[in-house]
């Protein structure tokens, strides 16, 4: 066993040098195995390749302004196809609002190509670095690399410097190509305390920590700083897959938070220490807390006109909702903390989804009822981790309203959804109640199953090969705000979303039930024509019209990730078709039923009274499924789309 | 990318689509220039309504401007039906930023806008803006035809000097009226517009929208110009343009070396096109009047990439110094082929291109793509007028149209294994449009975006896509074949003695029905497809019947779809083609009968009948 043991380090240790050979991380310096490279033998489809990417946060001193943090940050890419060049080409953010702003500097970059039998280097032209504002707050520095193709490897470096301490910059090891060694260093000094993260991986491939024994001296201080090193090898590219919460889930990155600052002369202030601190932030927060008061004071203009004496806690709820949905609109901006007045939010009629729904808060506590904001990651955002208490998990606000004992959860920027309903970027997230001095968490679920029914009364036209069919759609949850959002109120809309999205030419009008009434179903009944096949003799008939399932959505030959629906969904059908005078049924789909943990299936057919009646239905049981559900789930659908598409075959009578 | 110097707002469109009633109107709106000297001031006076909620999408206001202009908002304010001012704008609540559009990487323009939103249906903005333009080459290039607005009164009023008479072209709005004043002419136009709904492929060349283009008869834009001819624009461009010919000594020899021995002129003229596409990227930095004017040789050598115009300017002069003469040709790029009027010259273009005459062969070469083969008339450029500049020879050129052969596509199919999971060689052959893609998709290989690329354009429907190989004789090649193997379910069903087999549909555009069309149609490119598919169907099965054959002919294209059973091998064997052409709205029932037809042979299953 030992010898085993042995065996297999030494194999490990020569490929290790192997691959030191190949690569190197000296700046200004290319190997020949890089130049030469021309696929990447791990991953042949990579268009291009980290070579490594390195970073150095420290503080440095400045008399004027104190402790700045400087981030440095120093990539070597090799461009393996024509598609990678586009790495040639990069954007650095910084921030210019307020009083004090952070600066880009010492941008360095040389492009190195090789043709056989020279080397060349290219070093950035200053005149290659452009500077766009994006707004009043932020603005890029925009680098293009000069004298880049297929086969050149690119080196960079930048340092941004910000007296913002409080904007460490995540650092993302790994990418949309293959990362062969990303390393973070972090020189702490002893004033401020930081708290990490990691996402996507358990576990660094290095951390190592040590004290640098060199003395220090600033103003009156003098300090050691202890140098953190964060390493990871060999990460993949991460390949968008589709069905996933979010690529921020599972990318490998390492955010940071401060936690606390040491004052020199004792004492220490923590700026982040536990959820129930961060709670009470929230609640007493100008922009949170305090535009939910301010809120609540308009409210006392705004209530009067709603007519909600007397009536009950819900209805009164739902009055001040409807309210806040019809007067507002979402300027389609996120946000944990309101950014306006909300004065000026009330004359600009328009605002962020942390204005709308803190300033439904503030009516609704005006109205008497149990209130309160809750800040939530968004499903796209990612998941928060609760060991770790950090504000920037949080990118968006709900209401949360507690009437008789149920808790209802609502977001005002979406008026087609109903009252409690969130949207789907809401929805089976965490978010924590902004109280004082509790620690409270509630999971948002979704409402309502999203279910569609879609009924067919067919009668079949045998001169003209066609069937004239009678529709009927009713649409629940997610299914009924789609339809109401294609119709807006417009028939047209609505005739030309079926036509684009289901290739449905409506004949006449559709007619809509329940658009307003978004606690009910939306329906919808139109007529259209649809082809019959056979030759007279026998006539085959799809049941659903060809409209039911009949493309499968898992396409992946293998998965790695949890499949992740977004929300439980399942769909009914339902079909009467009237036999034609002088035929007969020939054969049936047979009936079946599935119901397994993952799925359900059901199929039926029959005859009565002269007309064929087909009835199925199938829904999902999860909304989210592990990875290896995913062939199941494949197999399923493919199996459901195959009997689905069964058809009634009528024949003439002998 | 050549800027298009429109003077127009902006106007920005969500996708959300209108209905009969409109969300938003222009109750009316006026624009008012002033030409003097050099300078162009123009002063703005609009109102617009707002009549339900989807239109608070219109209650963006924005002005996009060059470094040098000035733009200034004036008054804005919400108003009631009544008149009376609800609230007004605060200078707080304009923006101003970069204004970079996605194709380029960076340029000197910036943006103002502001919003004015209220709640209480319909309601009233009203806004002034003045704009100092510090160079302008026209005065309004305005085009309705994308606007889905109503316009119930619009005005555009011109002054310039006596001296200075204007030159205009409109379509749908009356002439104007001018005015003689002591020292300036003033020119009016007054007209209204009510939009047609969206439809496909609706012509854009005759339209119901107003348009209209006022020139300067001079200009200075960097250089001194004039619309007196397209030979005056294309002189202009040419000067704009001159000395920028500078071939660093390290590229002469560089070029040297390229074409060594080599003696047909084509021959050297392909391999630096080879050395321009292998050696350089696409990166549109425009700055000053670097909408017009083109960065010299030397910065692409330096740099390595360039936007349109540095790039064909590059090869440009590489191809003089190797002695081969060459045109820089600008031109308006787009899948759409708008019309240009060869009697009135103005900047109708966004996109510069080289014209290569090699005896009485020309060549056109698209100097920003690194894939295309060499001399490929790609569907942006094909079938339409474009501006060759040369000096004071500069005329109008046609670029040749795509013909039904050039596009082409092939698929074939081979299928086996019927009663269980389908197993499917597909081979194709694609060109036109679909080459384009395909061989720009050959340069990124992945499953994913290759999954995609199949099923939005070469199948569509339920299958695995299991393996694919892309296939290109040589870079100069105009076709590309794609090799892959799928696995379908569901491809045959049998019922009794009759087999149905799945078709493999070709994917036909849905077009609306004739009751309902209110454009001519304009179909720019043909659409050419050959199938031939394979059913192998199982041996114990005797054959007593195939489906019949189809032909259709048709002033819009032809169709076909044969049978021919052998060994229980179904072969099935389409054709189809859809014509380019523009067609008047009464010819569109025809043509709609046309397509209809194809569409629902295409989609009908093969009932094959056993015994």
């Amino acid at each position: 066993m030992k010898r085993l043991l042995f065996l297999y380090m030494l194999i490990v240790a020569a490929i290790t040098l192997n691959a030191q050979d190949n690569f190197s991380e000296d700046w200004g310096r290319v190997t020949n195995f890089e130049m030469t490279m021309s696929e990447f033998a791990e991953d042949k489809e990579a268009e291009a390749l980290v070579i490594y990417d390195l970073g150095e946060y420290r503080f440095a001193t400045d008399y004027q302004k104190g402790f700045q943090l400087v981030m440095t940050r120093k990539t070597k890419i090799k461009i393996l196809k024509q598609a990678g060049e586009k790495y040639a080409n990069f954007d650095i953010q910084f921030y210019t609002g307020g009083d004090d702003w952070e600066t880009v500097s010492e941008i360095k970059a040389t492009t190195f190509n090789w043709d056989g039998n020279n080397l060349t280097k290219t070093e950035l032209d200053p005149k290659g670095i452009f500077e766009e504002k994006v707004n009043d707050k932020i603005r890029l520095k925009k680098v293009a690399l000069s004298n880049v193709k297929e086969g050149s490897v690119i080196e960079y470096s930048y340092t941004i410097t910000t007296p913002y301490y409080f904007n460490m910059r995540e650092w993302d090891f790994q990418k949309k190509i293959p990362v062969l060694h990303s390393e973070l260093q972090y020189r702490a000094i002893p004033y401020y305390e930081y708290s990490y993260i990691m996402k996507g991986a358990s576990r660094f491939d290095k951390m190592e920590s040590e004290v640098d024994n060199t003395d220090k001296r600033f103003r009156q201080l003098e300090y050691k700083e202890m140098v953190w090193t964060f390493g990871m090898n060999n990460l993949p590219a991460f390949r968008d897959e589709e069905f996933i919460t979010s690529s921020k889930n599972h990318m490998v990155s390492m955010l940071f938070q401060i936690s606390k600052i040491y004052n020199p002369h004792g004492g220490e202030r923590a700026i982040m220490s536990t959820w129930p601190q961060l709670a009470t932030d929230f609640s007493k927060d100008a922009d949170f807390g305090g535009y939910i008061k301010n809120s609540a004071k308009e409210a006392k203009k705004i209530l009067p006109t709603l007519d909600i004496e007397g009536k009950s806690q819900l209805e009164q709820a739902k009055i001040i909702t409807k309210h806040v949905k019809s007067m507002y609109n979402w300027n389609r901006f996120y946000g944990k903390y309101a950014t306006t007045k909300v004065s000026a939010f009330m004359k600009q009629k328009t605002g962020s989804a942390a204005e709308i729904n803190l300033f439904l808060t503030g009516l609704l506590q005006a109205a008497g009822l149990d209130a309160n904001g809750v800040a939530i990651s968004t499903r796209e955002n990612g998941a928060i981790s609760k060991l770790h208490p950090f504000v920037n998990f949080f990118n968006y606000v709900i209401a949360e309203v507690n009437i008789d004992g149920k808790k209802y959860f609502l977001d005002a920027t979406e008026s087609l959804l109903d009252f409690d309903e969130l949207p789907e970027r809401c929805i089976h997230v965490e978010g924590l109640v902004a109280k004082p001095k509790v620690e409270e968490w509630i999971f948002t679920e979704q409402k309502g199953e999203a279910v569609t029914d879609k009924e067919y009364t067919i009668k079949v036209d045998v001169e003209n090969m066609k069937m004239n069919v009678d529709a009927n759609y009713t649409a629940s949850g997610y299914n009924a705000y789609r339809y109401r959002a294609a119709y807006l109120g417009k028939m047209d809309d609505l005739k030309k979303y079926m036509k684009e999205e289901i290739s449905v030419d409506v004949n006449g009008d559709i007619k809509v039930t329940n658009y307003d009434e978004t606690d009910k179903p939306f329906s919808f009944n139109f007529a259209f024509e649809s082809a019959i096949e056979g030759t007279g003799e026998k006539l085959f008939i799809n049941p659903f019209c060809n409209l039911a399932i009949s493309e499968n959505p898992f396409k992946q030959t293998k998965r790695t990730l949890p499949v992740d629906l977004i929300y439980f969904r399942g769909i009914k059908y339902k079909s009467v078709i009237e036999i034609p005078k002088g035929y007969v049924v020939e054969s049936l789909p047979k009936s079946s039923k599935h119901n397994s943990p993952l799925f359900t299936f059901e199929y039926s057919a029959k005859e009565v009274d002269g007309k064929i009646e087909v009835v199925s239905s199938y829904a999902y049981k999860k909304n989210v499924y592990p990875a290896q559900d995913y062939n199941r789930l494949k197999m399923t659908i493919g199996a459901i789309i195959n009997h689905i598409a069964e058809m009634v075959v009528l024949k003439k009578q002998e | 990318m050549i800027k298009k110097h429109i003077l127009a707002i902006l106007l920005l469109y969500s996708a959300i689509t209108i209905a009969q009633e409109h969300r938003s109107e222009i109750i009316r709106s006026s624009s008012h220039f002033e030409v003097r000297g050099d300078k162009l001031f123009r002063t703005d006076s609009v109102l617009i309504q707002i009549n339900e909620r989807m239109g608070d999408h219109d209650t963006y206001v924005s002005y996009v401007y060059s470094k040098g202009d000035k733009v200034s908002i004036g008054n804005a304010w919400i108003e009631d039906m009544d008149g009376k001012i609800v609230r007004k704008l605060k200078s707080n609540e304009i923006e101003d930023h970069s204004y970079i559009r996605d194709a380029a990487f960076y340029s000197d323009n910036y943006i103002k806008q502001f919003q004015l939103k209220h709640n209480i249906y319909p309601y009233r903005i009203f806004y002034t803006a003045k704009v100092a333009y510090a160079r302008f080459t026209q005065i309004g290039d305005i085009d309705y035809s994308g606007s889905e607005q109503p316009i119930r009164e619009k005005r555009i009023i011109v002054e310039t000097d006596i001296d200075q008479p204007l030159k205009y072209k409109s379509e749908n709005i009356n002439d104007p009226q001018i005015e003689t004043l002591s020292k300036s002419m003033r020119y009016t136009w007054r007209f209204s517009y009510t939009p047609l709904k969206r439809e496909i492929y609706a012509s854009i060349n005759k339209t119901n929208a107003p348009r209209i283009t006022i020139l300067p008869n001079n200009f200075k834009y960097g250089e001194r110009g004039n619309w007196d001819s397209w030979q005056s624009f294309g002189d202009w461009i040419s000067r704009l343009n001159s000395k920028k010919d500078d071939l660093p000594e390290s590229e002469k020899n560089k070029i040297d070396n390229l074409v060594k021995g080599i003696t047909d002129n084509k021959e050297k003229a392909r391999i630096l096109y080879h050395y321009l596409q292998d050696n350089n990227r696409y990166i549109n930095v425009s700055i000053k009047t670097g909408g017009l004017e083109t960065h010299p040789a030397s910065y692409v050598c330096a740099n390595r990439y360039g936007d349109c115009k540095a790039l064909s300017n590059y090869m440009k002069t590489a191809l003089d110094y190797i002695g081969i003469k060459s045109y820089y040709t600008i031109i308006y790029s787009d899948e759409r082929v708008s019309g240009i009027d060869p009697d009135f010259p103005s900047n109708a273009f966004n996109h510069a291109i080289l014209t290569v005459p090699f005896g009485s062969d020309t060549t056109y070469l698209e100097c920003t793509n690194k894939v295309l083969p060499f001399g490929y008339i790609h569907s942006g450029i094909q079938g339409r007028k474009a501006l060759l500049v040369d000096e004071d020879n500069s005329h109008l050129v046609n670029i040749p149209a795509q013909k039904p052969e050039d596009v082409l596509c092939i698929r074939s199919f081979d299928v086996d294994n019927l009663s269980g999971n389908a197993s499917i060689i597909l081979k194709t052959d694609q060109k036109g449009s679909h080459f384009e893609r395909s061989t720009d998709l050959s340069t990124r290989v992945n499953k994913n975006s290759v999954d995609k690329y199949m099923r939005n354009t070469i199948l569509s429907g339920s299958y695995e896509l299991q393996d694919f190989k892309f296939d290109k004789k040589d870079r100069d090649t105009d076709n590309i074949r794609i090799e892959a193997t799928i696995k379908m379910n569901n491809v045959m069903k049998k019922y009794g003695n009759n087999i149905l087999l799945s078709p493999f549909p070709l994917d036909i555009s849905l077009y609306e029905k004739p009751e309902e069309r209110k454009q001519h149609l304009q179909l720019d490119m043909p659409e050419y497809y050959i199938d031939t598919i394979r059913y192998q169907l199982p041996s114990s099965e005797s054959i007593a019947k195939i489906p019949s054959n189809v032909n259709i002919d048709s002033p819009y294209g032809k169709y076909s779809l044969e049978f021919e059973i052998k060994d229980n091998i179904l072969t099935v064997t389409k054709s189809l083609l859809i014509l380019s052409g523009r067609y008047d709205l009464k010819d569109y029932k025809e043509f709609y009968k046309y397509i209809i037809a194809v569409k629902n042979y295409e989609n009908q299953k093969y009932n094959v009948e056993i015994l």
